[in-house]
């Protein structure tokens, strides 16, 4: 019998989600519940799949440990995995936590056009590099870690690149939407070397979390 | 101290006693390997001239390329690859040598990577003018275990099959990267989604996999004549031993540089593929003499 494949989780805004999925999967994710001092998880299944061996990381970890091949899966939103990108495979879209990256900037600014030198804040300078290139804006990317939102306010940036959810943010700090970006959700990400030894395993578990997604949001996979 | 004189270049470093004494070990044994069965080892320069990769349809990118500027003013790579060196010289100072011209070599690469210089050990063999694929394959698969200690798990494909699927769908170049890079990374949702219609062939074959039976499915399912491309992979599967290969229609090709059969391999524990090979009938020609070849190529991480 193979040892049990190891799956890193993002934690955070994904993970109650994830979890849930996991379990509609016929996971027992008690042990992530209450994870403890423990770092590494043993999920059982009581519907006929094999074991997982999960450990909760933050999201950019995730697609590390699978690029480097330390975890066979990982489920990680596809802000980071196109943030950080990398040789593994995106196999499944788990419609979990949708949202949208958008480019906003304080009411009435004047975004596109003039001469001016533009500069965007943002968590995710490779996308939002990618992103304002395909519209032919020039502009200097400054890379904030947390709270975009303020980097407008403060006079750091004209605008920024960020996940948006529902606005509320946005708005309650004066700023407004200039241009949605693209439609935001979580991911199974899978290690190449992992897929090829494992294909038939790893297949049956993507069938089952496609199974097991939430009926009300299987037709929404479109902007 | 200035950090810049005690410390290597960021990527580089030093190799201590054991080390030391691995890589010799591990450079005699692959001399026996490659020895015996007929190759010729050579060794090329560090530095090649940058273009003899970017007009020879190499598909490394040219940002993974060190580069440095020679006296004369000329831009010069650390060697990113060893096939096209190889090709250089076969097309030249090779050209007495009887045909065909099998060559080995294991000298390392180097790829510009988070803002580094990295070293990657290479081991690997060339076979110029004739080469048969089956035996080919065989030696890479050994080599792979030679280095790991564990059979590789390999997967072929024929470039010629997506090729004539791509062709027929008239996408311009960005398209076509784009369509690659999604069957690249097994997106195939997305892939459903952007594809144009009447591009169903293409999705149901770049999700084919198995054994000999993938073929007749693939034939089934391509909508375009593919026999030739087929033909070769049904002969180089008769060739080899039952379950030395996976065929997996998904694998991308760089189509400006194989031009037949190529084939990955992958053991436990590696990021990626840890071993590369095709034919490459094209590059030759490019650097003036026309002949078929065909080789591989395994890393070392």
């Amino acid at each position: 019998m193979d040892t049990p494949i190891r799956i890193a989780l993002a934690k955070g805004r994904l993970e109650k989600q994830c979890r849930a999925l996991f379990a509609r999967a016929g996971y027992d994710c008690s042990a992530l519940e209450n994870p403890g001092r423990r770092l590494i998880h043993t999920l059982p299944n009581g519907a006929g799949l094999a074991p997982l061996e999960a450990v909760l990381a933050k999201a950019p970890d995730v697609v590390t440990y699978v690029s480097r091949g330390v975890c066979g899966l990982g489920v990680a939103g596809k802000d980071t995995v196109m943030e950080q990108g990398g040789p593994f495979y995106e196999t499944l879209d788990l419609k979990l936590g949708a949202c949208r990256f958008a480019l906003a900037a304080p009411e009435g600014t004047v975004f596109f056009g003039g001469a001016g030198h533009k500069r965007v804040a943002t968590k995710f300078p490779n996308i939002t590099r990618r992103f304002l290139s395909e519209l032919g804006v020039d502009a200097e990317i400054i890379r904030i870690e947390g709270s975009c939102e303020l980097a407008p306010l403060l006079g750091l940036a004209d605008a920024i690149v960020d996940i948006v959810e529902t606005g509320a943010t946005l708005r309650e700090n004066g700023l407004a939407v200039l241009r949605e970006l693209f439609p935001l959700s979580a991911r199974l990400i899978v290690n190449v070397a992992a897929y090829k030894l494992r294909r038939a395993e790893i297949d049956r578990l993507t069938e089952r979390l496609r199974e097991s997604l939430p009926p009300s949001l299987t037709g929404e996979n479109k902007a | 101290m200035r950090e810049s004189i005690i410390r290597a270049p960021e990527g580089t470093r030093d190799r201590l006693f054991d080390e030391c004494v691995l890589r010799r070990e591990r450079e005699a044994g692959l001399f026996e390997l490659f020895q015996n069965r007929g190759f010729r080892e050579v060794s090329t320069p560090v530095l090649e001239h940058y273009e003899l990769f970017t007009r020879t349809g190499s598909p490394l990118s040219e940002e993974t390329m060190v580069k440095v500027l020679s006296r004369s003013g000329r831009i010069c790579v650390l060697r990113p690859d060893n096939t096209a060196p190889i090709a250089r010289l076969a097309a030249t100072r090779l050209q007495n040598e009887p045909l065909p011209l099998k060559l080995w070599y294991a000298q390392p690469v180097y790829r510009a990577r988070d803002g580094g210089c990295f070293e990657v050990p290479q081991a690997g063999a060339e076979v110029i003018g004739g080469g048969d694929d089956a035996e080919l394959l065989l030696l890479a698969r050994e080599t792979a275990a030679f280095f790991y200690g564990q059979t590789p798990h390999i997967e072929i494909s024929h470039a010629g099959v997506l090729q004539t699927l791509l062709e027929r769908m008239e996408l311009d170049g960005g398209q076509t990267e784009h369509v690659l890079s999604l069957i690249e990374r097994k997106n195939f949702a997305a892939l459903g989604d952007e594809l144009p219609g009447g591009a169903q062939g293409l999705l149901s074959l770049v999700s084919l996999s198995g054994g000999a039976e993938t073929l007749d499915e693939a034939a089934g399912c391509a909508g375009v004549p593919i026999d030739k491309p087929l033909g070769e992979l049904r002969g180089l599967l008769s060739a080899l031993p039952d379950g030395a290969v996976t065929v997996d229609f998904g694998l991308v090709p760089s189509l400006s540089y194989y031009t037949g059969v190529f084939f990955r391999g992958y053991v436990g524990g590696a990021a990626g593929a840890v071993l590369t090979g095709g034919r490459y009938d094209r590059l030759l020609g490019l650097l003036g003499r026309d002949l078929p070849a065909v080789g591989f190529a395994v890393q070392w991480e």
